[in-house]
Parts: C-alpha cells; sequence; structure tokens
C-alpha cells in the first residue's frame, strides 16, 4: 500500500517536474524569437496606429500630441496632401494593372518553352533567373547609362535622340522594362516548378483523346499550374503596389514628378523629411495597406474555385444512383 | 504517325531553343555591356556611343576601379566627392551576414520548438503567426523607424538587421523542413537522455542544413540588395555608414558628368560581384528554394 502512494507521489513530482521543465525549455527555444516577434513586428503594427493618430512638432522624431484622426482627414481633404497621395495611389495601381499581367503571362510563356527541355534549358533557366538576384541599384545603373541621352549604348546604336528618363512615358516604360527584366525571375521559376509537377499521364490522356496542343494547354496545362498561377497573382501584385525602388533609381530626375511618384515613394519622402510629416507617413501607410487588403481580397473572390460545377456533378451521379 | 511525332517534338525543342537563346541574350545583354563598360575609358564612350564593345584593345583600363577603391581625383570638377566605397562593402558585408545568420538561429529555434516541443496551443499559435502574413509591410514602416530609434539603432548598422528578425516566412520554411524529419529519431536521442538543446544542435541542425542553407541565402541577398530601408535608417548618418546598394543611388546622382560613367559602371560591377559568387556556388539550392516555396505550400 505504501509502496503504490510513494510510486504515485514519485510519478506525480517527476510529472510536475518535467512539465516545468518543459516550459523552460519551451520559453528556451521559442524565447528569442517571441520577443523578435513582439518587438519588431507587433509593437511597430500597434504603434503604427498610435502613430497616425498623433501630431509630430518636427523638433523630435516622437509624437507630440493626440489629434485623433486629424491625419486621415488631411490625407483625405487637405489640398497638397490628398492630391499628392491619391495621385500617387493612382500612378501605383494603373502600373501594376499593366505589369502585373505582363510579369504573369512573359514568365509563363518562358516557363512553357523550359518545359519542352531543350537542350540547355538549365543554363537559359540560370540565366533569365540570374539579374534579379543583382542590387535594384546596380542594374538600375547600368540602364541609366544605357539609356543616356547623350552618351548610351540604346540611343547611338538606334540612331534615336530621345531622353528617355526625361519624359514621362518613356519613363514609365523604362521602368517597365526594368521590372519585367529584372523582375520576374522569381514567377518563371515558380511556373516552371508547377509545370514539372502537372501529371504527365493526363498529357498522354489528352493526346489518346486527339485534344490539339491549345486546348490541351487550355486543359490540362493550366488547371494544373493554377495554384502556381494565383501564388504569383497575389505576390506580383503586392510587390508592385509597394513599388519603390526602381522608380526611385530611374526617374527621380524626371522632370515631372507628380506623375512618376509611386504611393511608396511619397510616404518614404515624407519619412526622410521633418518629422511633422510622420503622423501622415503613418496615416498615409495606413490607407495604403486597406487599399492592398482591400484588392487582394477581390481577388481571392474573383479566383475561387467555383464548386458549383461539381457540386451539380456528384448530386446528378448521386441522383441517378438514387433511380 | 510515331514518327512523325518525334519529328514534331525535335521541331519544337529546336525552336524552344532558338527563343530562349534569343531572350537569355536579352536578359544578359545590359549586364555584359555594363561589365565590359567598366573597362572602358570615358572619352572612348563620347567617341562610339554606339559601340557595344570598347571600340579598340586602348580604350580598356583600369581607371574606373582605381578611382573608386582609391582617393584619386577621377573626375576633375568633382575633388570632394569620393566613396568610402571599402565601407560600404564591409557595411553590406556585416548587414547581410550578421542579419541571416542571426535570424537564421532564432527561426530555427522557434521551428525546433513548433515541430519537437509539443507544447499547449502551438499550433493555433503557429496558425497566428501565419496569417499575420497577409499584413501589408507598409502599415509599419513609418513605426518601426521610431522604433529604431527608441531602441538606438538609428543610424546605426543594427537598425537594418533588427527589423528582420521578426519575419515569419523563414520559420515557416524551416518549420516545413523540419517537419519532414522522423520522430523517432528525436524520441530515440530523448531517451539516451540527450537533452534538447543536445538534438537542436546535433541531429536537427545538421539534417536540416539545406532548408537553413536556402533561408541564409535569401536573408543574405534581400539584406544585400535593400535600398528602401538603408536611404531611411543610414541615409543621413555619414557616408561611412551607408551600404553598397544606396551607395551606389548616390553615385549614380553624382554621375550626370560623362565623364564619370565608367567609375558608375565599375561601381555597379563592384556590387554585383559578391551576389553573383553567391548565384555560382548556390544557383542550384537558389532556384530551387524559389521553386519549393511555389509548389509545396
Amino acid at each position: 500500500m505504501k509502496e503504490v502512494t510513494l510510486r504515485e507521489f514519485a510519478t506525480r513530482e517527476e510529472r510536475r517536474k518535467s512539465s516545468l521543465f518543459k516550459a523552460f525549455s519551451v520559453g528556451g527555444f521559442l524565447g528569442p524569437y517571441a520577443i523578435c516577434f513582439a518587438l519588431f513586428f507587433v509593437f511597430p503594427l500597434v504603434f503604427g496606429v498610435v502613430m497616425a493618430l498623433c501630431s509630430f512638432d518636427g523638433k523630435t522624431m516622437f509624437p507630440s500630441e493626440f489629434v485623433g484622426f486629424a491625419n486621415f482627414e488631411a490625407v483625405f481633404t487637405n489640398p497638397v496632401l490628398a492630391k499628392d497621395f491619391w495621385g500617387s495611389v493612382w500612378n501605383t495601381l494603373r502600373f501594376a494593372l499593366i505589369i502585373v499581367p505582363l510579369s504573369i503571362l512573359l514568365p509563363l510563356g518562358l516557363a512553357l518553352l523550359i518545359n519542352i527541355k531543350p537542350p540547355g534549358y538549365k543554363f537559359f533557366r540560370a540565366c533569365i533567373y540570374l539579374p534579379g538576384i543583382f542590387p535594384l541599384t546596380a542594374t538600375g545603373l547600368i540602364l541609366l547609362k544605357m539609356f543616356d541621352y547623350h552618351y548610351g549604348f540604346f540611343n547611338a546604336f538606334f540612331g534615336l535622340t530621345l531622353d528617355w528618363f526625361g519624359e514621362t512615358w518613356s519613363a514609365w516604360l523604362l521602368i517597365g522594362y526594368f521590372c519585367l527584366w529584372c523582375g520576374i525571375g522569381g514567377n518563371f521559376i515558380i511556373l516552371c516548378a508547377g509545370l514539372e509537377n502537372v501529371d504527365k499521364s493526363l498529357y498522354e490522356a489528352a493526346d489518346v483523346d486527339g485534344c490539339g496542343a491549345f486546348s490541351r494547354f487550355l486543359h490540362v496545362t493550366l488547371p494544373g499550374i493554377k495554384d502556381q498561377l494565383f501564388l504569383c497573382l497575389f505576390t506580383t501584385f503586392i510587390g508592385y503596389m509597394n513599388l519603390y525602388g526602381q522608380v526611385y533609381i530611374l526617374a527621380s530626375n524626371t522632370p515631372d514628378q507628380d506623375a512618376m511618384k509611386s504611393a511608396i515613394y511619397r510616404i518614404q519622402d515624407m519619412l526622410l523629411g521633418s518629422s511633422k510629416g510622420y503622423g501622415y507617413a503613418a496615416a498615409m501607410g495606413i490607407c495604403l495597406g486597406i487599399i492592398i487588403i482591400f484588392i487582394s481580397v477581390i481577388e481571392l473572390i474573383v479566383t475561387k474555385e467555383r464548386k458549383g460545377g461539381h457540386a451539380h456533378e456528384e448530386r446528378f451521379v448521386s441522383w441517378q444512383k438514387s433511380r | 504517325m510515331k514518327n512523325g511525332l518525334f519529328r514534331g517534338k525535335r521541331a519544337a525543342k529546336a525552336l524552344a531553343f532558338v527563343a530562349l537563346l534569343l531572350v537569355s541574350a536579352l536578359m544578359l545583354l545590359p549586364i555584359v555591356w555594363g561589365v565590359f563598360g567598366s573597362f572602358r575609358d570615358y572619352n572612348d564612350f563620347s567617341l562610339y556611343p554606339g559601340s557595344f564593345f570598347p571600340s579598340d584593345f586602348d580604350a580598356f583600363t583600369l581607371d574606373g576601379y582605381i578611382a573608386l577603391f582609391s582617393k584619386t581625383e577621377y573626375i576633375p570638377n568633382a575633388a570632394n566627392d569620393w566613396y568610402p566605397i571599402w565601407n560600404w562593402l564591409l557595411n553590406s558585408l556585416i548587414v547581410s551576414l550578421r542579419g541571416s545568420l542571426l535570424y537564421l538561429l532564432v527561426a530555427s529555434l522557434a521551428a525546433y520548438a513548433f515541430v519537437f516541443l509539443d507544447f499547449k496551443y502551438s499550433d493555433k499559435i503557429f496558425v497566428f503567426l501565419i496569417a499575420t502574413m497577409t499584413i501589408p509591410g507598409v502599415i509599419s514602416t513609418a513605426p518601426q523607424l521610431l522604433n529604431m530609434n527608441l531602441l538606438g539603432f538609428y543610424k546605426n548598422l543594427m537598425g537594418l538587421i533588427a527589423p528582420s528578425m521578426g519575419g515569419v516566412y523563414g520559420v515557416f520554411l524551416i518549420r516545413q523542413f523540419f517537419l519532414g524529419i522522423p520522430k523517432d529519431l528525436i524520441e530515440n536521442a530523448r531517451m539516451d537522455g540527450a537533452s534538447n538543446f543536445k538534438i537542436y544542435w546535433k541531429i536537427v541542425l545538421p539534417l536540416g542544413k539545406s532548408a537553413l542553407f536556402v533561408q541564409g541565402l535569401f536573408g543574405f541577398m534581400g539584406a544585400w540588395n535593400d535600398v528602401q530601408w538603408a536611404q531611411l535608417i543610414v541615409g543621413s548618418a555619414d557616408r561611412s555608414l551607408w551600404t553598397l546598394a544606396y551607395g551606389l543611388k548616390v553615385i549614380s546622382d553624382n554621375s550626370e558628368a560623362y565623364e564619370s560613367i565608367t567609375l558608375s559602371l565599375a561601381s555597379a560591377v563592384i556590387a554585383m560581384i559578391p551576389i553573383f559568387i553567391v548565384y555560382l556556388v548556390a544557383q542550384r539550392s537558389i532556384i530551387e528554394g524559389v521553386a519549393h516555396a511555389g509548389v509545396k505550400r
């Protein structure tokens, strides 16, 4: 009898000690990351809301007074601020609308070529991914010099006299070229991997059924890489809503700055200036964040799988069975 | 019939080969031009701007690199404008290496806790972490700047390292890999009386090498290439505190004069070399890492 209680006691004690020990080790392993996450992710996020509700006196970097929604009001109604910010948001959106489809279709085409597996395809894959790994300032600097008005290779070679970075439209054109040149690598590799993983037997089945190349692409390939296409759509869109580096490098000397600034560029300008603008910058950040979330949700709804067809099919099968 | 199909396939391969050759050439063209340009005398640029390569052998020069790495006056009218490129290289290396290694340590410890220490609510906490990835980063740009100031990291290289420490994606990636490690292995080691830290250090880390390597590569490249955050944190500090990627922007701003073209292309090449070496060594891991992120989700 006594022995049993001792054993019970011992196991209970052991368990208690081990659970304490466990909590300790969980703390030890998770602790450093938990601190970092709280300090560098959660805190700024919460503090951002506080900042957006405060005004700054321009003397220190810290909020001086609580002003409620005045900053948001200014972002929407202040003639200069609202025009600058929403103009830049419009610039960004317009650009994203053009560049996002291109940044998915172009790599898709290239990935299809890679998937044919011509000799040396691994080398080509590495070449196409290459420009994107370099600092944007380095590749951008090369573009700046290549398209230089006086001494650039491009103008001289093709006999043009176009000031590429002086005109708004040509500057945006070059920014688009820059984004494609250095930005499609990731999508390209993801789509290559997606194509690689499409079930080969489906292609054979399509061949047996006498599918043409186009209908095979439409009915086998596209559904097979659906997940990768959606992933590319979301990440690319969010990436280009955050457009900054490319514009900053190529177009910071373009005369019509209002037509060149992206939304992040405006916020960055605010943050580089006097701290008086910090409250506005935080409010603009929240506005832009909400826009990004809003459009992402729309994308999610539009691209969501339509279960309708399958549901009807299933019900039809069960209805047939029940007859 | 079969022969015809075979021939069709061969034609498709040949066509794809030609198309990819053209695209690859287009992708590499500006880089090749830039690399050759960095060795080309600036007078040659102004005399023969339409020539892709230096127009003759005498036009080759190392002046751009010499001017970049020494305090030699290169551009006659901008004598005061020298670039502390050694500092920039060192700063970029410190930020990229220290940042990626520190994050690997922190993130792999956390991933170990999520996978091998089944504590209460671990799944829920992890789902919460994943959910936070959908919050747009723009919202925290401004407050993060003040946060860095609060911690004394403003105008300090630590300010470039710290923000990436809170990242979720690395924990997610490393956790995915750790999930593939057989649980029996860990249990056996526990039975033999190995402590958690010993298991982490001696078993899990060596097994998870490839995932850590990929995450480390992305961390390194991200930090090396960053311009936006560097501009905010060290852009208003002394030049010697800048990183190479940010310094390049200032070189390009100062390079309106045609004499500076060789120097600025040389600086671009210097900034690309370390990343290019990383790519040469780890090209397969990088491409597989990106592909993995897209397929196994």
